[in-house]
C-alpha cells in the first residue's frame, strides 16, 4: 500500500463537511507508475512517469465541487476539503496523519527489451523484415478512496501496453503480462497487418460478416457498453426506462465483471470506493441493468453503482465498463466460417464511433480476408462497418464457444483515456454493409 | 517557485556522470467549470467546479550513447538512484540563446475566473442559446482556465522561466436532429465573446441536418475560418521536421510555387493573440516567426536547432509529463485586413458558404486527396439560397493552396493540437458531394 494515513481520522473529516446521506464526500488517493520502451532510435529510450496526488469531492443535488493536488499530506488534504466544502467547513482541525510511503524500486525494462526481441525474432521466423517502431510500456497504479462512511479496499492495476507503427499503419494493444505467447500474437497481428498493406478493402456490399475475438470485442464494448452508459442513455431518455427493451439479438448474454478481469486488473470496488457487481448487461439481448456510477445512482433507485471510473485525480468519476465477458455459443468459430458462402473474416477492429443521438454506427478494421465456405481468400485492405446500431446488434446470428482475453485498448469518452477489458468469442453477422 | 528549481538536481546528475542533462518544471493552477443538461427526463443542469493544482519535473539525462527520462509529481529532488540509462544516440541538448523581443502578456497578471464568473459565463450562454432558437439547448458546456510557471536548466548553463495562461471552451448545442459543437482556446476566459458564440451556435444549428448539395457541385466557396483551419492543419504537419526539399516534393512545387499569389503561411511561437505564446520552447530555444508559404511559394520548414541553420524554437513541451517533439505553434494564414469577410461572400454570384466542418475527415497528401465533412449555405447572388445541412468538401491537398482566390480579414485560431488559424477565404476548384 502506498499510504500511511489515519483512514478513520480522514473519514472523520470527510463527515465534518455534511452528513446529509444525500451528499456524496469522499476522498480519492492514488500513485502511478509508467515504465516506457521507446522504439529503436528514439532517444531517450527509456521513460518513467511516478505520480500521485488525490482529490476530494463533494456532491450535492445537482452541483459538485472537486479539488485535486500533485502531492500527499495532511496539511495540504484538509485545505482541499475546506476548498471543496467552501462555507460549510467549521473546526478543521488537526491535519490527519497522511503521507505517502517512498515508492517500490524502479522497475527493470529488460522484459520489455527481451519482449521486442521476442516480436522481431518472431517476424523474421516468418520471413519478414521491414521498418518497425515498437513501444511496450508498462502501466502501474495504486488507488485508495475513503468516503464519510467507509474506507474502501486498496485497489491494484499492473498491465502492458503496446504502440507500433509500420508503413503509414498503426496498431496497439493492452497485454496483463509480457510473455511469449503474448509476443507471438503481436508478430501474428504486425505480419497480417504488413501483409495486408497494399490490398483492396471490399467493394461496399451487404455481406456476411465473421469477426474473430478481439474484433468482436470491440465491437461490443463500443456499440452495447458505451450505450448502455448511463450518461449515454440520459441524452435520448430515462436512463432506466432503457431497462427491459430488447437492443439485440438472443445471442448477446453480455456482462460486465470487474472481479473476474485478468490478475493485474481485478477489481473489487470501482474509482468511488463501491463495491463492483457482476452486471449483466443484455441478457438474450434484453437490458438487464446499465453502467452507473453513484451520482447517477443516487438520482434513481433502478440504478445500481460501481461502474464509476476515472483517468486520474484531476477527473470526476464516469459511468464506463472494465472487462466486459460474452457468454460463449456452442459452435467452434471455424464451423461459424464453414456456414459463410461468401463473406468477410476479420481479426481484429481498430475503433468504432457510435452516434448515440441517431444510433448510426461505424466499426473500423485495419485489415481483413475475404471468407468463402470456411476458407480464408484474398487478403482485404482497411475497411468499415456501417449501420443503425440497433439493426447491426439484431444481426448477431451466433456466437463461437472458444472465448478470449482479447479487444483490450484505450478507450476515450469525455477527455478521459481509460483501459478496458474483454473476454469474448468471436460472432458472425449476417447481412451487414462493409466497405472501404 | 524557487529561485533556481532543478539547479540541485542538475548539479547531482553531472556529479554523477552524466555528461548531458535538463531539468524541466512546470506547476499550475486550473479551474474548470462544467455545465451539463440533466437529461433523461431528468430536467435541469448539473454543475461542477473542478480546482487542480498540479507540479511536476522531469529530467532528461545522458552519458556517451546512453540516456533516460524521469518525471514525477512534485518539486525537482535529486534521487538515490536513477534510471539506468539506455543505448539509443546521444542526448543533444541546446545551448542558451538570448531570449529578446518578449514581453510577457497583459493576461498573466489578470486574476484568475473566480468561480461565480466561471459559472455566470456558461449559464449566460446557456440561457442565449435557449432564448435565440426555441427547441435549441446548450448541451454542455466545459470551461477551463489556468496560470502556470516553466522552469528550465540544462548543462550547457541554459536557464529559462516563463509564466504563461491558457483558457479552453467546449460547447455542445442540440435542437431537434441537429448537434453543434465549437471548440475555442485563448489565453483568457474573459476573452471569449459570449454573445458571437451564442449566435454561432444558433447558425449552426440552423443549417445541421437540413439541405442538401444534390448532385456534385464546384464553383466558387467561402469557408468560414473554421473550415480553413481545419483544412490547413493536415497542410501544416507536412511542414514538421522535414526539409525544403521534402515539403516541396510533398505539396508538388511547380515553378516555385505551392499556392496562389494571395496565400501567406505562417507559425508564429509569440504571436501576439496565441494562447500558445511562448519566450522559449520545450528545450529553452527562443520562439519566432517562421515564413512556411510567402505569397504562394515555398518558405521555411518546422525544423529543430539541430537541423535548421537558423535556431528558432520548435519544440512543443505540453507539460512536465511530456518530452518535447517537433511541432507548429500557431499556424495560420496571413490575413488580408482591407478585406471584410461579408464582401467575400457578397461577391458569390453562385456559390457556397461553409460555415463549419467536422470529425470524420480524411486527408491523404501523397494520394493527392481529401474529404472533410462541412456545413453552410448555398449562396445566389451574395445572398443565402438554402441550408446546406449534410455535404462533403473533396479535393486535392496539393492543389489547396493554389485554390485561395480571395482572402479576408477574420483571423481565428482554433485548438488542433497546435493551434492552428485561417481567416474567412474564398476558393475555386473544390467540389461538395452529398455525405450519405
Amino acid at each position: 500500500m502506498f499510504l500511511d494515513a489515519d483512514t478513520g481520522a480522514l473519514a472523520r473529516c470527510l463527515a465534518q463537511v455534511s452528513e446529509d446521506p444525500a451528499v456524496l464526500v469522499e476522498a480519492f488517493f492514488e500513485r502511478t507508475e509508467q515504465v516506457s520502451l521507446a522504439p529503436h532510435g528514439e532517444s531517450p529510450p527509456l521513460r518513467v512517469w511516478r505520480e500521485e496526488g488525490f482529490s476530494v469531492r463533494l456532491v450535492s443535488r445537482d452541483e459538485t465541487w472537486m479539488v485535486s493536488r500533485d502531492s500527499i499530506d495532511g496539511s495540504s488534504f484538509l485545505e482541499a476539503l475546506r476548498k471543496t466544502a467552501r462555507r460549510m467547513a467549521q473546526g478543521l482541525r488537526p491535519p490527519p496523519r497522511l503521507r505517502s510511503v517512498p515508492p517500490p524500486e524502479l522497475p527493470d525494462a529488460d522484459l520489455a527489451r527481451a519482449f521486442t526481441a521476442q516480436v522481431e525474432r518472431r517476424l523474421r521466423e516468418l520471413h519478414l523484415a521491414f521498418p518497425l517502431r515498437l513501444e511496450v510500456q508498462r502501466h502501474r497504479r495504486w488507488i485508495q478512496i475513503v468516503g464519510r462512511e467507509f474506507v474502501g479496499e486498496p485497489e491494484r492495476e499492473d498491465f502492458w501496453s503496446l504502440r507500433a507503427s509500420l508503413e503509414g499503419a498503426s496498431w496497439g494493444v493492452l497485454l496483463p503480462e509480457l510473455a511469449h505467447p503474448g509476443a507471438v500474437g503481436v508478430a501474428s497481428s504486425l505480419a497480417a497487418l504488413f501483409r495486408s498493406r497494399g490490398a483492396s478493402p471490399p467493394s461496399p456490399r451487404r455481406s456476411d460478416l465473421l469477426l474473430g475475438s478481439s474484433a468482436a470485442a470491440v465491437l461490443l464494448h463500443e456499440a452495447v457498453a458505451h450505450a448502455l452508459e448511463v450518461d449515454t442513455l440520459a441524452l435520448t431518455g430515462e436512463p432506466s426506462a432503457a431497462i427491459g427493451h430488447r437492443v439485440g439479438s438472443d445471442v448477446l448474454d453480455l456482462l460486465d465483471d470487474p472481479t473476474s478481469g485478468p490478475p493485474g486488473l481485478r477489481r473489487r470496488t470501482d474509482d468511488e470506493g463501491v463495491p463492483v457487481l457482476r452486471r449483466w448487461l443484455l441478457r438474450r439481448g434484453v437490458v438487464e441493468q446499465p453502467l452507473a456510477d453513484r451520482t447517477w445512482a443516487l438520482r434513481s433507485q433502478a440504478l445500481d453503482p460501481g461502474a464509476g471510473r476515472r483517468q486520474s485525480r484531476h477527473w470526476p468519476p464516469v459511468p464506463r465498463s472494465l472487462h466486459l465477458e460474452l457468454l460463449p455459443g456452442g459452435d467452434a468459430l471455424v464451423d461459424l466460417a464453414a456456414t459463410v458462402a461468401d463473406g468477410v473474416y476479420a481479426a481484429e477492429a481498430s475503433h468504432g464511433f457510435l452516434d448515440p443521438i441517431t444510433g448510426s454506427f461505424e466499426l473500423r478494421f485495419p485489415y481483413g480476408r475475404r471468407l468463402r465456405r470456411g476458407k480464408l481468400e484474398e487478403r482485404l485492405g482497411a475497411f468499415h462497418l456501417r449501420g443503425a446500431v440497433g439493426d447491426l446488434l439484431a444481426r448477431i446470428d451466433s456466437a463461437g464457444c472458444e472465448v478470449a482475453l482479447a479487444g483490450a485498448g484505450w478507450c476515450a469518452k469525455g477527455g478521459q483515456r481509460l483501459p478496458v477489458w474483454s473476454t469474448t468469442p468471436g460472432l458472425l453477422l449476417h447481412g451487414v454493409e462493409v466497405g472501404g | 517557485m524557487t529561485a533556481d528549481p532543478g539547479r540541485e538536481v542538475l548539479d547531482q546528475l553531472l556529479a554523477r556522470g552524466f555528461t548531458a542533462a535538463e531539468v524541466y518544471a512546470k506547476r499550475g493552477r486550473s479551474r474548470r467549470f462544467e455545465l451539463t443538461h440533466g437529461g433523461g427526463g431528468l430536467d435541469g443542469w448539473w454543475e461542477a467546479t473542478l480546482s487542480a493544482e498540479e507540479a511536476g519535473w522531469s529530467v532528461r539525462a545522458g552519458r556517451g550513447a546512453a540516456s533516460f527520462f524521469f518525471a514525477a509529481t512534485g518539486a525537482p529532488e535529486a534521487l538515490g538512484r536513477w534510471p539506468e540509462p539506455f543505448e539509443s544516440g546521444a542526448l543533444e541538448l541546446p545551448a542558451p540563446a538570448a531570449i529578446e523581443g518578449w514581453t510577457e502578456p497583459a493576461e498573466v497578471a489578470e486574476p484568475p475566473l473566480g468561480e461565480d464568473e466561471g459559472r455566470r459565463i456558461l449559464r449566460l450562454l446557456a440561457r442565449e442559446v435557449e432564448r435565440r432558437l426555441p427547441g435549441a439547448r446548450l448541451h454542455s458546456a466545459a470551461l477551463e482556465d489556468g496560470a502556470s510557471e516553466v522552469s528550465l536548466v540544462n548543462h550547457r548553463g541554459l536557464g529559462a522561466r516563463h509564466r504563461g495562461r491558457f483558457a479552453a471552451l467546449r460547447l455542445e448545442a442540440r435542437a431537434p436532429l441537429a448537434v453543434a459543437t465549437i471548440v475555442l482556446a485563448e489565453r483568457s476566459a474573459r476573452r471569449f465573446p459570449t454573445a458571437a458564440l451564442a449566435d454561432r451556435l444558433i447558425d449552426l444549428l440552423a443549417v445541421r441536418g437540413r439541405g442538401s448539395v444534390g448532385s456534385a457541385a464546384g464553383g466558387d466557396m467561402v469557408l468560414a475560418p473554421e473550415v480553413g483551419a481545419r483544412l490547413l492543419a493536415p497542410l501544416a504537419a507536412a511542414f514538421v521536421d522535414r526539409s525544403r526539399e521534402e515539403v516541396a516534393a510533398l505539396l508538388g512545387e511547380r515553378d516555385g510555387r505551392v499556392g496562389s499569389a494571395e496565400v501567406s503561411v505562417i507559425d508564429d511561437g509569440r504571436h501576439p493573440r496565441g494562447a500558445l505564446a511562448a519566450p522559449f520552447d520545450g528545450e529553452g530555444v527562443p520562439t519566432g516567426e517562421r515564413v512556411l508559404v510567402d505569397g504562394g511559394r515555398l518558405g521555411t520548414t518546422i525544423l529543430p536547432w539541430q537541423r535548421a541553420g537558423t535556431a528558432i524554437g520548435c519544440r512543443a513541451r505540453a507539460g512536465w509529463r511530456d518530452l518535447p517533439r517537433v511541432a507548429p505553434s500557431h499556424v495560420f494564414v496571413a490575413p488580408c485586413e482591407e478585406v471584410a469577410p461579408a464582401s467575400l461572400v457578397e461577391d458569390l454570384a453562385d456559390g457556397y458558404y461553409l460555415l463549419d466542418a467536422g470529425d470524420g475527415g480524411s486527408y491523404d497528401l501523397a494520394a493527392g486527396r481529401f474529404s472533410l465533412p462541412v456545413w453552410g449555405f448555398r449562396i445566389a447572388a451574395g445572398r443565402p439560397l438554402h441550408p446546406l445541412g449534410r455535404a462533403r468538401l473533396v479535393g486535392d491537398p496539393r492543389r489547396l493552396l493554389h485554390a485561395v482566390c480571395g482572402v479576408a480579414r477574420d483571423l481565428r485560431f482554433i485548438p488542433l493540437g497546435a493551434m492552428i488559424g485561417a481567416p474567412s477565404l474564398r476558393m475555386r476548384g473544390l467540389t461538395l458531394h452529398d455525405d450519405d
